[in-house]
């Protein structure tokens, strides 16, 4: 028996989706100073979102939609707490989590009643692939490239454009100036808090979309807690590529086709490979990488670091 | 005097029609009375607490939540329930369900047992009933121990699997290889393998019980690898499978704990379902009459306990051989003629499977 390399990197690609999109939009905020660990929290409410948009209106455009806009209104909460008010960002982060976690399985309960049984409230019809006709029928290529969702491209597309953002344009110089300083980006005339609101609120959106694949695309249902982490994989996958938007994507596909290829593993029935082996592979990787590329790297000198500015 | 005379005359007889009356009246009353079937005696609420440590929507809870739900209703109960209990908060939400009087408290996830052998041992007089826990030690006389034992129709499934598979790989996504999983996942490779010698069995743990993502991406693993029938033990399978279906290949699926087939009509077969009514029923029967006797309660398939329960649009494309067969073997377990558990079930051994 062998490993289906076609199917590996078609899972690799599924699995990337929602870290990358999350990690971009986290990757753009991180450069401007600041440290958004609700991205998390983001996530879980775009995928409830997403999911009761799509049980209720029964279109996934518009839950797509609703997903996004609801991301948008957490992170702008999270903004005007940490930019507006230069509270914590780690403290807010963290507890913009648990109010997500809390609102989604509240809000669900409320809508489905107090007892959901025995089987929970699911949705027909997924997220479907784009058809690009001929090119999606291409043999072997035409599914694992030209198969995917949507978001998938999008995800890609957004991470090369934030990479020409970010080193080509003067917004991008702006960005990364008030991500050392915001001091003298602001002496300099920058409009600081009006960058991080802006790319809050993208990132919000981003971060809906992204946490919406879970409950409507991969899957068809929205049940407590089911972003398991993926937001904080995407903020640890930042820093595994330096802070550089071509490298996430790079950092975020690898990691994916580990942790794709651990599941692989595992279905080979090896007797002599112990699950746990196997799903130790993806975190390794990051260490290991980490290890090898990492040691010199330096993330913005101002991340995490409230600022507000003098009157 | 003769006016104090009169008067009492008067009174005498007022007094003779009085008690004439009321003697009537009693008689009549006791006749009714006696004619009246007896009152039933005011039967004790018994009263039960739950604490969960997932939301009750997660199969592992619903059982528990149904079964207390349906006891509420048919046998007098009265039922509380706290869930999302971190294992380190488990004490004191059962400490405070004790001080209000609750008379059964169960703790319903392996993470408690500890904290429910201290309070058992600390409040003898009050029963506990403790969902999985380790089974090589001595619990307190008041606590009874029980677990998903619904290897029995697991068993059966494989038994369809190993029967039905045309590429004889048979694939599992599970959880993480802990006892009470390894029992189910080495029931339903036994099952397959005792229809078919040849059967391979592909075990993927995820490490996580609920990520239906990651549940999905390892079934499709198992589908690349050629597996046609797939051991559903968490949420996940269901979606690959249906992909599959769509690009014309056929994959059954196996539910797990509550009856999945209406989740996935397409695709799941069968559900390997576990029933806890007969047992709540048996908790609270117990604790009435005052016979609570603590231990292991490992039913099975004869108590009603564990069933397979097949999907009815999908079950006539069962061959009529395999339905039979099924059938056979499921009389054999009830008669207790085959036991399908042996305590190295509990272990992970990957060899048993390849």
């Amino acid at each position: 028996m062998s490993i289906d390399i076609s199917g590996l990197i078609f899972s690799a690609i599924s699995l990337m989706t929602p870290v990358l999109l999350a990690g971009i939009a986290e990757l753009l905020v991180e450069r401007s100073g600041v440290l958004n660990l609700g991205v998390e929290g983001a996530m879980l409410i775009g995928a409830f979102a997403a999911f009761m948009g799509a049980y209720y209106y029964g279109d996934l455009g518009l839950a797509s939609f609703i997903a996004a806009l609801s991301g948008m209104v957490f992170c702008a909460l999270f903004a005007i707490l940490t930019v507006s008010l230069a509270l914590n960002q780690m403290v807010t982060g963290l507890a913009m989590n648990l109010l997500a976690i809390g609102i989604t399985s509240y809000l669900y309960r409320a809508s489905f009643g107090w007892y959901v049984s025995p089987i929970p409230p699911h949705i027909k019809e997924t997220l479907k692939p784009i058809d690009l006709g001929a090119l999606s029928e291409m043999p072997v290529v035409g599914k694992l490239i030209f198969g995917h969702l949507p978001h998938t491209y999008f995800a890609i597309i957004l991470a090369i454009f934030g990479w020409w953002l970010i080193s080509k344009t003067g917004i991008g110089l702006k960005i990364r100036a008030m991500g050392e300083d915001p001091q003298v980006a602001d002496s300099l005339g920058i409009n600081v808090n009006l960058t991080r609101y802006t790319l809050l609120l993208a990132e919000g959106a981003i971060a809906g979309l992204a946490g919406s694949l879970l409950s409507i695309g991969y899957y068809n249902m929205f049940l407590d807690n089911m972003t398991q982490g993926r937001g904080y994989v995407a903020i640890a996958l930042v820093i595994l590529a330096r802070w550089n938007p071509m490298l996430l994507i790079a950092a975020s596909f690898f990691f994916s086709m580990v942790d794709a290829l651990q599941l692989r593993i595992q279905a080979l029935g090896l007797t002599y490979i112990p699950p746990q082996l196997a799903l130790m592979l993806p975190y390794l990787f990051t260490i290991i990488v980490l290890l090898a590329l990492g040691r010199k790297v330096r993330g913005p000198a101002a991340l995490a670091r409230s600022y507000k500015r003098q009157r | 005097m003769d006016m104090i005379k009169k008067r009492s005359g008067i009174s005498k007889l007022t007094i003779v029609a009085i008690v004439v009356a009321v003697v009537v009246v009693v008689a009549a009353v006791a006749v009714w009375l006696t004619t009246m079937p007896p009152p039933a005696p005011v039967e004790k609420k018994i009263k039960v607490a739950v604490i969960y440590t997932t939301p009750i929507e997660e199969p592992w809870n619903t059982v528990m939540h149904e079964a207390m739900v349906w006891a509420k209703e048919n046998l007098n109960i009265e039922y509380v329930y706290t869930e999302k209990v971190e294992p380190a908060d488990v004490e004191r939400v059962a400490r405070e369900y004790i001080a209000v009087g609750y008379d059964i408290i169960v703790p319903h996830s392996w993470g408690f047992w500890e904290t429910t052998v201290k309070l058992a041992k600390e409040f003898p007089n009050v029963c506990f009933a403790q969902g999985s826990g380790p089974t090589d030690i001595e619990y307190p006389p008041n606590v009874v121990l029980y677990d998903y034992w619904i290897q029995d129709a697991a068993y059966l499934a494989g038994i369809i699997a190993g029967k039905m598979t045309k590429t004889n790989v048979v694939g599992v996504v599970t959880a993480y290889a802990v006892p009470d999983v390894n029992r189910l996942v080495n029931a339903f490779a036994k099952g397959a393998r005792s229809v078919n010698p040849d059967v391979k069995i592909s075990v993927i743990f995820i490490e996580s019980w609920f990520d239906p993502i990651k549940g999905k991406e390892a079934a499709k693993a198992l589908i690349d690898q050629g597996a046609d029938f797939i051991y559903a033990e968490r949420y996940g399978p269901f979606e690959a499978a249906r992909e599959a279906l769509k690009e014309g290949k056929k994959v059954y699926c196996f539910g797990n704990i509550v009856d999945q087939s209406k989740l996935a009509e397409d695709v799941v077969l069968a559900s390997v379902v576990w029933d806890l009514k007969t047992f709540v029923k048996h908790l609270v029967e117990m604790k009435r009459e005052g016979t609570w006797h603590g231990g292991i309660y490992n039913w099975g398939m004869k108590e009603g306990w564990a069933k397979l329960v097949w999907n009815p649009t999908l079950k006539n494309e069962v061959p009529q051989d395999v339905l039979q067969l099924v059938n056979e073997v499921q009389q054999k377990i009830i008669s207790g003629e085959l036991v399908v558990y042996e305590p190295k079930d509990e272990m992970w051994d990957p060899a048993r499977w390849a």
